[in-house]
């Protein structure tokens, strides 16, 4: 039975509400309603509040804003109401949807990473000095609080080429979306990406173009760019599949949820000729393990505390990555309990949601100081972010950690 | 790496036999799909209450005796007296590890009572910390201990119904004498935003309330309580591990106060939970969530693998804790009205207990029926030597606890926490046995 059904607008209309029990145990997981008991909670906002809603808009609650999009309220609901979409939606078909430079500029991550090109260094400088952060937060509501994740100097894609043509010598291809961290934030995750899966024999390549998956763009109430970008990145991912890659993988949770399940269902964007060859790295890298297709690893002796991404638990993914930590040798693993971050993509960035972020987050925290870890690892760029700015520890992704456990001593 | 031990659920069945496998030194995972029941109930454990045809039982673990007998099928039949109350005295340790101190009767072979959010009064072993249940003499036949209660609200907040709990409580024989008194406090609520409690849920309101919402409350408590031995207010009050505000609020007042569960989410029922993952956390167990197992391959007399309908899990031992049929252990199939229902454990397809398969006899349409409701008792059904069976053939390396079990009415004999904590500890005890065994 599919409960989305596509309207004259292209725009996704949910009637799964309809299966909501009234249970409360969505309510019972909202990592927001506890820090703004404001917030009226998924129960609420979703199911209850979409029934009001489709007798009239003036319905819409102000405070829907709030809401993360963690999916937690999901993964808690036993009748599978799609608490935290019929939210997104709801945000962007009622609430006030002018144009707005701040909400721009944070969700634009393609656009304003390809900006800073050549002029890293410069751009880091400049986000991180103290009158600009003042600048930002007066001027445009981005928190001076925050800290701006850094661009490296040089893209992912460019780093790639000096290992692009040896990529062909292997028998077995996938196609990496690299997504917009990677590209011009963390483009060692990328490289590191490339070590394991050809440690296990198995070339990289990358989609001839792609644009951001568009996460941001939704959370932001750019619905129409995001639907654009679909479009574009899924047409190039059935090129990739055609062209003799056999799966498309990706180093972010949240990218690859958008990429599987979002666009379908969110979006209204068929990708049914990929959607089943679309994986998160993790999930890709422990079927191969589990077939015996398994580097050869060096002990890594380090004490890690693994933090689960909202997103992957969502996905169903976290037994994936820990199967691949139980594989590490010599790597002491620690699971944190789980707990959103708070930081949710570039919600924590806006200022009237900081001290909400930070609330939501504080028990993680806590417990990231208090476990005595070397590092923490997590298998997302935001949740990496934010861990690194409220604690004492460096965040790696089980990938780094895959990586380090082949390069020679 | 293949773990020793692999268990489908995380409620409170499943989190003990985590427990239990971990503290003895396995290699253990649990796989959870969603919510577990303990986001509604009180957080008390219930070991033993009531048996058909017999008085209030006191003495629980006593009382397994007689109801082995009457229902040999039974999980505590089963298992014992002496391993019921070895295990749950085990499970009051390990709460106390991770800092959660439930509370036993003077003599901890005794029920205690509870009074519940409608008013009534449930013999219970364990209680929260902050609930603090009351001595078995306190309620015995027509007398009761007390001259006066209070039942006091957070203005606004609709999950705590203290007009209803008055009702309830009315009705009882030992209250007939009893003063029965409510009223409503308001509260600034520092931490609220704005938000006034009526749109909260008890988590919620737990966390709006500040120090100064503490000060109101003290003032208004000493007020207006003077002469009650008793005040029950709705469990608000800390939503971690401790009971410190409520405490406090205690020693301000010099009022006996406790706080009982709401309507879900229960911040007790939720406590309990965070106190079963960090002590499985702490001794090494891995908790999976957001993954459901679709169905288990069984070779003979084995499970091989459990999987996702994706990915394949593979186990030494596998224990089924899925619970009952709102966590979708148990799953009720009718395909026309005039059929009955029939019930599947839809993971491996078990054996299940059998009931009279006439439609009316499923359930009974008075909701709260003296008798109980039928499908209340269905569920797996194990074998003479306590394994779950596929088509009569006993298997050997699965074990099976918690709701999941049939044979027993948790609503109707206050036995659901006792149930699920015994039978998870004898799972893994099972397992624990089967892998040392090989080991020598
Ligand atoms: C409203 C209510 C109030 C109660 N109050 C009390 C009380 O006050 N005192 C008391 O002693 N008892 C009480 N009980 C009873 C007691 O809480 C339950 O009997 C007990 O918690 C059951 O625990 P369980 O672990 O067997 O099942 P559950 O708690 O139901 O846990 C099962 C878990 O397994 C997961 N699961 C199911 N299928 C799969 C699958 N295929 N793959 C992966 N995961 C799966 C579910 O998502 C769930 O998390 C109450 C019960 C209810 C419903
Ligand atoms: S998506 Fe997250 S923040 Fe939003 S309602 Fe659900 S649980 Fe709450
Ligand atoms: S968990 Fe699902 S069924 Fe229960 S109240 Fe929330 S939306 Fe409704």
């Amino acid at each position: 039975m599919n409960l989305f059904s596509l309207n004259g607008s292209g725009q996704n209309h949910d009637r799964s509400f309809d299966r909501c029990l009234k249970c409360t145990a969505c309510s019972s997981q909202c990592p927001v309603s506890l820090v703004r008991p404001d917030y009226p909670g998924p129960k609420q906002c979703g199911p209850d509040g979409e029934r009001l809603r489709l007798k009239s808009p003036e319905f819409m609650d102000d405070a829907l804003k709030y809401c993360t999009g963690c999916k937690r309220c999901e993964v808690a609901c036993p009748s599978n109401v799609r608490i935290a979409d019929i939210i997104a939606t709801a945000k962007q078909k009622y609430g006030d949807n002018s144009f707005k430079l701040r909400e721009f500029l944070l969700s634009h991550t393609d656009l304003m990473g390809g900006l800073t090109r050549g002029s890293a260094p410069i751009v880091n400088k400049i986000t991180s000095l103290k009158p600009t952060k003042i600048l930002m937060d007066r001027g445009l509501g981005i928190d001076q609080r925050r800290s701006f994740p850094a661009y490296a100097t040089k893209s992912f894609r460019s780093t790639f080429k000096s290992v692009a043509s040896r990529q062909e010598q292997h028998a077995r291809k996938v196609s990496y979306f690299h997504g917009c961290f990677v590209n011009f934030n963390d483009p060692q995750l990328g490289m590191d990406l490339v070590t394991v899966l050809n440690a296990m024999n198995i070339g990289v390549r990358l989609l001839q173009k792609e644009k951001c998956c568009g996460v941001p763009l939704v959370a932001n109430g750019f619905h129409d760019k995001a639907r654009a970008n679909a479009e574009f990145n899924t047409s190039f991912c059935e090129q990739a599949l055609e062209s003799g890659s056999e799966r498309i993988v990706s180093s972010s949770s949240s990218c690859s949820l958008m990429l599987r399940e979002d666009y379908p269902d969110m979006l209204g964007v068929k990708n049914e000729k990929v959607q089943s060859r679309i994986s998160f790295i993790t999930r890709f890298l422990a079927g191969e393990f589990e077939a015996g297709n398994k580097p050869e690893m060096k002990p890594v002796n380090l004490k890690v505390a693994y933090h689960s991404p909202c997103h992957l638990i969502k996905a169903g993914g976290v037994l994936h990555t820990l199967k691949l930590l139980w594989d590490i040798p010599g790597l002491e693993l620690q699971q944190l309990d789980s707990n959103c971050c708070g930081i949710a993509g570039t919600y924590g960035f806006k200022k009237e949601n900081y001290e909400t972020a930070q609330g939501i987050g504080e028990p993680l925290f806590q417990q990231i100081e208090e476990s005595g870890c070397d590092f923490v690892v997590t298998d997302c760029e935001t949740c990496k972010m934010q861990v690194e700015m409220s604690t004492s520890k460096k965040v790696l992704h089980p990938v780094n950690l895959l990586a380090r456990s082949l390069m020679e001593e | 790496m293949i773990h020793e031990c692999l268990i489908v659920g995380g409620g409170l069945a499943g989190l003990t036999a985590g427990i239990r496998c971990a503290e003895a030194g396995l290699k253990v995972a649990v796989v959870s799909g969603g919510e577990s029941a303990l986001t509604f109930a009180s957080g008390s454990i219930d070991v033993l209450g009531s048996i058909p045809g017999q008085p209030v039982v006191r003495r629980p673990f006593d009382a397994i005796d007689c109801l082995a007998e009457l229902s040999p099928g039974h999980p505590y039949a089963k298992i014992g007296r002496e391993k019921v109350f070895q295990s749950l005295g085990w499970f009051h340790g390990q709460m106390a590890e991770v800092g959660l101190e439930l509370g036993l009767a003077s003599d901890c072979r005794e029920n205690q009572w509870r009074i519940t959010a409608a008013g009534s009064l449930r013999p219970t072993w364990l209680s929260q910390p902050a609930t603090k249940a009351m001595p078995w003499e306190c309620f015995h036949g027509d007398g009761a201990c007390l001259q006066k209660v209070v039942f006091v609200n957070i203005t606004g907040f609709l999950d705590f119904m203290p007009e209803l709990a008055m009702c309830g409580l009315k009705q009882h024989p030992s209250f007939r004498s009893v003063a029965v008194e409510h009223f409503n406090i308001n509260l600034p609520l520092e931490h609220g935003h704005g938000a006034t409690a009526d749109t909260m849920r008890a988590p919620q309101l737990a966390s709006a309330m500040g120090d100064r919402d503490m000060d109101i409350l003290a003032r208004v408590l000493s007020e207006r309580v003077q002469d009650a031995e008793l005040v029950v207010m709705p469990a608000c009050f800390d939503p971690d591990l401790g009971c410190n505000r409520l405490q406090k609020l205690r020693q301000r007042t010099g009022l006996n106060i406790i706080d009982i569960a709401t309507l879900p989410p229960s911040v007790h029922g939720l406590r309990l939970h965070k106190a079963l993952r960090n002590r499985f956390r702490a001794l090494g167990g891995f908790l999976i969530p957001g993954t459901e197992v679709r169905h288990g391959t069984v070779d003979g007399d084995r499970v091989m693998s459990v999987s996702t309908g994706e990915d394949l899990l593979s186990a030494d031992h596998f224990i089924l804790a899925s619970g009952s049929f709102f966590s979708k252990g148990l799953q009720s199939v009718k395909e026309s009205m005039s059929d009955p229902c029939s019930v599947q454990e839809p993971v491996f397809n078990l054996d299940l207990h059998s009931w009279a398969d006439q439609p009316k006899d499923f359930s009974s349409h008075q909701f709260l029926a003296p008798e109980g409701q039928n499908f209340v008792r269905s569920g797996v059904a194990l074998n003479q030597s306590g394994q779950p069976m596929v088509a009569g053939k006993g298997l050997h390396n699965l074990h099976v606890s918690g709701a999941v079990l049939g044979g027993y009415d948790p609503v109707q004999e206050c036995s659901g926490g006792g149930v699920a904590i015994s039978t998870g500890w004898q799972a893994a005890e099972n397992v624990i046995c089967q892998v040392k065994g090989q080991q020598v």
